[in-house]
């Protein structure tokens, strides 16, 4: 069905880690295997054949299958939480403990999957841990978290430290994955110890690539931007050059939205100006040239965005209600033919306006839309924020022991995120889910009943692209979008995927050296806890009065004042200081 | 009717529009709810839906009614709504009955008046009702739904407020006849009070049917969840801060047509309902 | 808490926020259910009694999005007062006409249930009283003062008096829906503030601080207002 199609689309396009196999990876798989099988506890030391695969619907392609996995004997139960939505649906009988994916893993791992707490959302997710905690119920073997929580989690003793289990039973890919992406430990360390497994992100996930309306350009004759004055010289053609033809003035440069639903008006996940402040970000922990970390807000790079921003906002470049409109709205100019130009990510290509150019397709109109790299900044530098390194952990509590398992889960579903063929769901974790096979060929296009995604029931993702340095190469995204189409994945992915989508990823891939960092990527310090909210709410309220041109330009120096006297100079020691306790 | 002076009907034609036109105030956001729900994909993203769909297509409702998830908490929120609200009803009877009659009467009256009254505005916090509804037993099944919310007190003023507008003398009459107290409750202050009864029983209704959190700490399992748990958090907006941690969370902003949808079924069994109570309250 | 200049504030905009809709949310359905009384037409009154009642089911989530497109620059509202001839106005970023957009809102999404639960009352009223008013020569003015406002004074009352308990409860979902830092001065109220706070420290524990306050203050009023009326009414609320 269209709609699931839709969403599906930009589901693959953000979902995490995915890399692209380097010949070596898939020797290491199978050493790893082989030297887990002498490892195994209680389980037998012969490695089960996959092909019983075949007798259920389940995706193992029999063709790439050695006889590369151990299976647990007896099997291993793993516990974990699970998010369903009402319009979740399962077919052929299958439950949220039964299908292709879990029976997979308890026939070639021996790994069953139990689903002990299922929740509507991330909020119910929250509250239920909350309360586990508080009455002493049991939690799940495993829980996947970030944030406040995961600390409330640590803290209350809950959660084994992992140290031996890395050591002995991580795969030496998993190792090395994390060997090359040291940054994600300071979210899983504590006082030295580690206490659960960071994901590791792709690097793209929410990066910003320019969307610009192609046909516009074309008939004004522009190119796409490269720098402010270009980009200017655009959003002024795009106000009063009329550039859809319909003779009226109702047209805006950029759709830009301030209304994030938290703070940060010039930052958002759509439809945002980040672009316009480079290397100096604001909101960002960045490190200055004495080692310390200072807030971006501080560059005085920052205030020239800020000016910039009034400037535009006077000459009616963006829609003047921008501060009450959330992304999605302001996306909407976008998408209705509104504005011109909109910041946002790779998937956007997908959604939502991969959504408006089939619909124009529909109408046998063309909407020439394009993603380009997003031009330099304020100072002539590129910048723009990075993705997170990891966007959680996963913990394990105290008392469970089958640590053995739970890497060989994660170390199987890894390989599906770094192509190795040996994946069991290269081809799609379920057939007539998002897969069918016609002439012995799988087709990603043509389900019966729409695609349906079975990531949900898999406690270690298998859907997405590789981590961050670990492949070599250019990523998936990009050989796909330059034509590629050698292995499974590759189709997989252009089959499975807006086009848009594709090249906007890959446009993302190319400005990843101009990403800035955040130096600070842990929990909230004691100052921060008290004063945080308010700082924060100074800052807005500055910034939104200079862009509206509310108060003067001078009235920022007033703020970053007022910022560091009510405990912005304390918070800056505070987090300071916790970085370097976590080297 | 005698012929009516001309203030009569002026003021009579003016009521009627003033009073049809904030009806129809009313109606328009259901209306406009309605449209998106009805509508394209393309269409929603783009704000474009005001009071009429765009790209027409049945989309949302097929999605929505299709899965078994649904349809089980459907059953859910029937079954806790109905007994619910029944029990309830019951037990605001009987302590409005009570709490009616005067303090000569019944003794120490006030007393649990003031009692009632503190636990309607102090509560636990939830942490701790959250621990006496688990230690109770209750949680995963129907009755964390039904029994903590058992008496709204609330209701339990108003209707003895009701009840106490009962003249007494048919109730002395009654008691005369030889009528207990559950006989004078159940043949003469039930039939009397009933708008007041339909009222309160509607308004439980549709607590009972929008009750969202309790269904979600307490069940465990999809197949005990009240549809107003789904739809909570499909209609509760999006957390910008975790964008990334739940692919599925994106799924969500996508598809305002079936969140409208949504909304529309959670209301449209009350809107079926209510011309019943209605007809009773006149 | 009480040491952050901001608390003070918000709590000011929550008092002030809070009285101002229980007073109109109080005159709002007397008043109408007074003239839906006066209907005649059972269909009318019994069609516009459902109607009034549904922006109740309506979400926050909804409706905060609905009335922050019409109240737009561009938006419905001000496109209908530039055909007047007026100039547009910002009613989502100052913070005077964001109040008065948070009261009159809130006031049309729940009046319904006020007017129901009077016209229940109305409702109860003996028919015969009024015959015999007609008899007398009662017009349906004078009707409605002597009669029907009395009968259903010890409801409006009682729902008052509760109401009362709600007075630092200015609506947390609709504030939360609909504003943005712009407003805050005059629009934040204690639990969005509080919500804030609470993200930034992860915990329950501010959130529960304030509610039990919330609690005290709201008992107090009740406990004020009962006093009064047993005393100077002689009527017990309860």
């Amino acid at each position: 069905m269209k709609r699931h199609r839709r969403a599906v689309k930009a589901l693959a396009g953000i979902i995490l880690c995915m890399s692209i196999i380097a010949g070596c990876s898939s020797n290491n798989a199978k050493e790893s295997q082989t030297s887990e099988a002498s490892a195994q506890p209680s389980a037998s030391a012969s490695a089960s054949p996959t092909a019983s695969a075949s007798s259920t619907a389940s995706a193992a392609p029999a063709e790439t299958q050695e006889t590369a996995f151990t299976k647990f004997d007896p099997p291993v139960t793993i516990s974990a939480a699970i998010t369903l939505r009402p319009s979740d649906k399962l077919r052929f009988g299958d439950t949220t403990e039964n299908n292709p994916v879990t029976r997979w893993l308890s026939e070639n791992l021996g790994i069953v999957t139990k689903f002990q707490w299922v929740v509507t959302d991330t909020a119910a997710f929250e509250t239920k841990v909350r309360l586990a905690l508080a009455s002493g119920e049991a939690l799940p073997d495993v829980l996947y978290t970030g944030g406040s929580l995961l600390e409330e989690l640590i803290d209350s003793g809950k959660i084994q430290t992992i140290d031996e289990a890395y050591e002995k039973y991580a795969s030496p890919r998993l190792k090395d994955l994390y060997a090359k992406n040291p940054a994600v430990w300071a979210m899983a360390k504590r006082d030295g110890k580690i206490i659960g497994l960071p994901d590791v992100s792709n690097g793209v996930v929410g990066n910003k690539v320019m969307w610009i309306r192609q046909d516009w350009l074309d008939k004004l004759q522009l190119k796409a931007p490269t720098n402010v004055e270009e980009f200017e010289k655009v959003l002024d053609a795009f106000t009063n050059q009329d550039p859809d033809g319909n003779g009226k003035k109702d047209t805006f440069g950029m759709a830009f939205g301030a209304n994030t639903g938290y703070h940060k008006p010039t930052n958002n996940y759509m439809a945002d100006s980040e672009f316009l402040f480079g290397q100096d970000q604001p909101y960002l922990w960045i490190k200055g040239d004495d080692g310390q970390l200072y807030y971006g807000a501080n560059s005085p790079n920052v205030k020239k965005g800020l000016a910039k921003l009034n400037e535009w906002f006077n000459k009616g470049y963006f829609n003047p209600d921008f501060g009450t409109m959330d992304a999605a709205q302001a996306m909407a100019d976008f998408t209705s033919g509104k504005a011109g130009i909109a910041m946002a990510a790779g998937w956007a290509g997908g959604w939502p306006i991969g959504t408006a150019v089939q619909e124009a397709k529909s109408k046998n109109q063309t909407l020439n839309i394009k993603p380009y790299p997003i031009p330099s900044g304020i100072t002539g530098e590129v910048g723009r924020q990075e993705s997170q390194p990891s966007y959680g952990t996963y913990v394990f509590r105290k008392g469970f022991d089958n640590m053995e398992a739970v890497f060989k889960y994660y170390d199987t579903m890894y390989g599906c995120l770094i192509e190795d063929p040996k994946c069991p769901f290269a081809i799609g974790q379920g057939e007539g889910y998002d897969y069918v096979m016609k002439d012995g060929k799988p087709d990603w296009k043509d389900v019966p009943g729409g695609l349906v995604s079975l990531s949900r029931y898999l406690i270690f993702p298998s859907n997405g692209t590789a981590p961050t340095n670990v492949m070599d190469g250019p990523s998936i995204y990009q050989r796909v979008a330059a034509g590629k189409l050698d292995n499974v994945f590759e189709q997989k992915l252009a089959a499975s995927n807006d086009s848009l989508a594709i090249e906007g990823f890959s446009v993302a891939y190319q400005q990843m050296d101009k990403d800035v960092k955040n130096g600070f990527y842990g929990a909230n310090t004691p100052t921060m806890k008290e004063k945080w909210e308010q700082l924060n709410t100074l800052e807005d309220q500055a910034y939104l009065q200079i862009i509206y041109g509310k108060k003067s330009l001078d009235s920022f120096d007033t703020f970053l004042k007022q910022w560091h006297e009510q405990g912005g100079t304390q918070i800056t020691k505070e987090i300071n200081e916790a970085v370097s306790k976590m080297k | 009717m005698l012929k009516l002076s001309l203030s009569d009907r002026v003021f009579r034609i003016v009521n009627h529009l003033f009073l049809a036109l904030m009806a129809f105030l009313c109606i328009l956001p259901m209306v406009h709810v309605l449209a998106v729900s009805l509508s394209s994909d393309y269409a929603t993203t783009s704000y474009l839906v005001k009071f009429w769909p765009i790209g027409f297509n049945l989309d949302a409702y097929k999605t929505a009614l299709d899965s078994n998830n649904f349809i089980v908490a459907f059953k859910v929120s029937v079954l806790r709504t109905l007994g619910g609200t029944l029990l309830t009803m019951f037990l605001t009877m009987l302590a409005a009955y009570s709490m009616s009659k005067d303090d000569r009467y019944f003794k120490g009256r006030t007393l649990y008046a003031w009692f009632f009254v503190f636990t309607m505005l102090f509560h636990g916090g939830l942490i701790p009702t959250y621990l006496v509804v688990q230690k109770s037993g209750l949680t995963n099944s129907i009755w964390a739904l039904i029994l903590p919310v058992a008496v709204n007190v609330f209701n339990v003023v108003l209707m003895m407020n009701f009840f106490r507008g009962i003249p007494k003398e048919l109730e002395e009459a009654s008691m005369i006849d030889g009528a207990g107290h559950f006989r004078v409750l159940f043949t003469i202050f039930f039939p009397i009070s009933l708008p007041s009864i339909a009222t309160l029983s509607l308004f439980t209704m549709v607590f009972h049917w929008n009750s969202w959190f309790d269904g979600m700490i307490y069940m465990n399992q999809a197949d005990q969840f009240p549809l107003a748990t789904f739809l909570q958090a499909l209609i509760a907006g999006f957390d910008y801060t975790k964008i990334g941690l739940n692919p599925s969370d994106l799924e969500q902003l996508s598809e305002r047509s079936l969140k409208s949808a949504l909304m529309f079924i959670g209301i449209f069994p009350i809107l079926l309902v209510y011309p019943f109570f209605a007809k009773v309250l006149r | 808490m009480f040491h952050d200049p901001v608390a003070l504030q918000v709590i000011w905009n929550t008092l002030l926020i809070a009285v101002l809709k229980i007073i109109a949310g109080s005159i709002a359905p007397f008043a109408f259910a007074l003239l839906l009384n006066e209907v005649r037409r059972m269909l009318f009154k019994r069609t516009v009694q459902s109607l009034v009642y549904l922006p109740h089911f309506i979400n926050w989530v909804i409706l905060g999005g609905i009335l922050t497109d019409i109240l737009s620059t561009n938006g419905l509202i001000n496109q209908f007062l530039g055909w007047l001839g007026l100039n547009s106005i910002d009613f989502l970023q100052s913070g005077n006409w964001f109040r008065a957009i948070l009261i009159i809102s809130d006031v049309w999404k729940e009046f319904g249930f006020g007017t129901i639960l009077y016209l229940a009352a109305m409702a109860g009223i003996n028919p015969n009283m009024y015959e015999a008013a007609d008899i007398d020569g009662a017009n349906n003015f004078q009707k409605a003062i002597y009669m029907t406002i009395p009968a259903v004074i010890p409801i409006a009352i009682v729902l008052v008096t509760l109401s009362l308990g709600n007075i630092l409860n200015a609506g947390f979902d609709q504030v939360f829906n609909m504003y943005n830092p712009l407003v805050y001065p005059k629009g934040d109220i204690i639990d969005t503030y509080v919500y804030r706070v609470g993200l930034q420290q992860g915990s329950f524990s501010l959130a529960t601080a304030v509610g039990f306050f919330k609690s005290v203050i709201g008992f107090i009023l009740i406990a004020t207002t009962y006093r009064l009326a047993a005393k100077y009414a002689n009527y017990r609320i309860f």
